[in-house]
């Protein structure tokens, strides 16, 4: 089990043993003739906790059953470099996720133009590492045809900025 | 209504200049979004779901998207050919002997034999879910809450199971779909679940901000951090139209693809995907020169392309008859049903006869557009790859936020949106399959409902789901197909683990 699923396996085991205390004791699980909000929940959380903890059976022994193969071991040097080589991607995956939360926050702050022009020159400059005038050109062409295919062709409604309104 | 009358007046419905224009737009965004890799049609229906609140009426809608899902079946083996690059999952046997072909210099009749073959496939399948499906939708007339329970639940398993490779993480997926599925309003006893205090979460989660989450904002994350870049193609493609003795080798291979992929495409689960590759292991099982295969064999392409092809078709009629999506983008057209204000199920062909019979007949229209489009016009769509990433990832984000947004009007949507692409990142990073999220999400509420509503019938006893004839069949044939999947997994697990490709 690597380190990810490892993290993940937990998260389930602990949503699981949530979800099912917070319906029995929160939403009321109902008899079986009228079964009450907690029911289904509750049956979500009791499978999430048994196929947690069957995962982690399942990798331990599979782990057990491998322990002594030179496959494994080769897998294991192959994720190392795969981790040192991915260091800068990881980077442009954190300033893409920031960009895109900023975008959220802005959204109906500053209306949709506005936070449409301020998302596509971030992530030209920061994301793609662009010069400053392809960055200024692109987002300026992708912000209008953005605003026209929805502001005009699709009548979307979209926020606009508080201070022009 | 009979199947003849039926057909006649859905080719009324899909030759209106509208629905033509709508099932051409289809047929375009599916062959390019078959095209370029890492964007899929579940997760381009997806994004494309909130723009059909405008369309006016379901059956325009429901063209489309159907076009876009076939559609991009066709345009999947464009860049596997030439690339050796799958522009979809349901292409990807189509790389070992179409891209060998390719480097021997007969890239065009690869590429003329996928086409054609996966013209021929989708007619025919589409002729069988033309016979198929009236009757089976006058079959599920007579289902109440118990069989409702045991088939959602029954295709729902046999999904998860079909569609990944851990059955454990797959069930894991599914119920985090039923309990995403169970947020907001219980519509029986009023009490709010899982609200934490937010109002917005009373209304629970919306199936668009999930699927174009998970799907759509989940791969760009996931493609961000990939290395690499798409080489741009030398390859010549030259005549496009395979030669007779091309022809005489592939045509039983695409007989045997078409009927692999629509008995496939039928099961949940099934689908595009498992279809292609069981085509291709058929084939090569019965080639008389097997050694071919690997090295530029047409059979090895005719087949599985002919055989995704027919999977997409077929996989309509659970959706169209039952009420049951198969896979993922089936699932987004099940919603973009339900969004126009349409129930898919055996009650669709009744009350909404043309949007069955319409986009039935579109689909025969739909697959002359795609050969088409796809046979002249293949060099077009290889420039497609020159689109840089860096242009088309910050596109798609503004796509998702603003369909999100656009559903309720409200900024919560874009946070939930980010953090279903959070979850749908770490899905592709543990190879974690996610196509059973959106199925199990939403007929979470279908499978929660007819639990209730039959225990309620039964005084509280379990026994009502195996005391009635149809869905005692129900429960048994996914009794036997629990057994069945044990039987194979301790013979595999006997046999010892395999390392290498499984074809």
């Amino acid at each position: 089990m690597s380190r990810g699923e490892n993290i993940a396996n937990l998260v389930t085991i602990a949503l699981g043993v949530f979800v099912a205390y917070h319906s029995y004791h929160s939403l009321k699980l109902g008899i079986l003739i009228s079964p009450g909000a907690g029911f289904m929940p509750f049956l979500c959380g009791v499978a999430l906790m048994v196929l947690g903890i069957f995962w982690r059976i399942q990798a331990f022994l599979l782990k057990s059953s491998r322990h002594d193969n030179c496959f494994h071991d080769a897998q294991v040097v192959e994720g190392t470099a795969e981790t040192s080589a991915g260091l800068r991607p990881r980077v442009k995956l954190c300033l893409a996720f920031v960009t895109t939360l900023a975008y959220a926050f802005l959204f109906e702050r500053i209306g949709f133009l506005l936070s449409t022009l301020v998302f596509m020159l971030g992530w030209q400059m920061l994301v793609e590492r662009e010069r400053w005038l392809k960055s200024i050109i692109i987002t300026a062409l992708c912000a209008a045809a953005m605003y026209t295919l929805f502001r005009y062709l699709l009548r979307v409604e979209l926020p606009s900025n508080p201070l022009f309104s | 209504m009979n199947i003849f009358d039926g057909i006649i007046s859905g080719f009324f419905i899909a030759l209106t200049p509208g629905n033509l224009l709508f099932a051409f737009l289809g047929a375009l965004i599916g062959t390019a979004v078959g095209v370029l890799p890492g964007l899929g049609p579940a997760a381009t229906i997806a994004l494309l779901l909130p723009i059909t609140y405008s369309i006016p009426s379901p059956v325009p809608a429901v063209i489309m998207m159907a076009g876009i899902y076939y559609g991009a079946m066709y345009g999947g083996s464009t860049t596997s050919i030439l690339l050796n690059l799958p522009g979809e999952a349901a292409s990807v046997v189509t790389c070992i002997d179409g891209y060998k072909m390719a480097q021997k210099g007969r890239a065009g009749p690869a590429l003329g034999i996928a086409a054609i073959g996966s013209f021929i496939a989708g007619t025919v399948s589409v002729v069988g879910l033309t016979l198929f499906a009236p009757p089976i939708a006058e079959f599920a007339l007579s289902f109440g809450p118990p069989e409702k329970f045991s088939l959602a639940l029954l295709g729902l398993l046999m999904a998860v199971t079909l569609s990944g490779a851990s059955v454990t993480k797959g069930l894991i997926i599914m119920v985090l779909g039923l309990l995403f599925g169970t947020v907001g309003i219980d519509p029986i006893s009023g009490k709010s679940r899982f609200d934490f205090g937010v109002t917005e979460l009373q209304s629970g989660f919306d199936f668009v901000t999930l699927a174009v989450g998970v799907f759509g904002l989940g791969e760009i994350f996931y493609n961000l951090e990939q290395q690499g870049s798409v080489e741009i193609v030398t390859t010549k493609v030259g005549q496009v139209f395979p030669k007779m003795a091309d022809w005489a080798k592939s045509r039983l291979a695409i007989l045997r693809g078409t009927l692999i992929g629509f008995f496939i495409g039928i099961i949940p689960g099934g689908g595009a995907v498992i279809s292609s590759l069981v085509s291709y292991a058929v084939e090569k099982k019965i080639s008389k020169h097997p050694e071919e295969f690997g090295q530029g064999a047409i059979e090895g392409v005719a087949g599985p392309e002919s055989a995704n092809n027919a999977a997409s078709s077929a996989s309509f009629i659970p959706l169209l008859t039952l009420g049951i999506p198969g896979n993922a983008a089936i699932a987004m057209i099940f919603a973009c049903l339900l969004i126009k204000g349409v129930k898919p199920g055996p009650f669709l062909i009744v009350e909404h006869p043309d949007v069955f019979w319409g986009v039935i007949a579109s689909m025969y229209v739909g697959n002359i557009m795609l050969i088409i489009l796809n046979l002249p016009l293949v060099g077009v769509w290889v420039q497609l790859l020159r689109v840089p990433y860096g242009i088309l990832a910050p596109v798609v984000i503004l796509f998702t936020a603003i369909g999100s947004y656009s559903i309720a009007n409200q900024a919560f949507d874009l946070y939930a949106l980010i953090a279903f692409g959070v979850l749908g990142y770490v899905l592709r990073k543990l190879k974690i399959e996610a196509g059973p999220l959106p199925l199990a999400f939403i007929l979470g509420p279908m499978i929660e409902g007819s639990m209730r509503q039959s225990l309620l019938m039964s005084g509280g006893s379990f026994l009502i789901f195996v005391s009635r004839p149809i869905s005692l069949t129900i429960v048994a044939l996914f009794a036997l197909f629990v057994i069945g999947q044990f039987v194979f997994a301790v013979r595999r697990a006997r046999q010892g683990p395999r390392i290498g490709p499984a074809v």
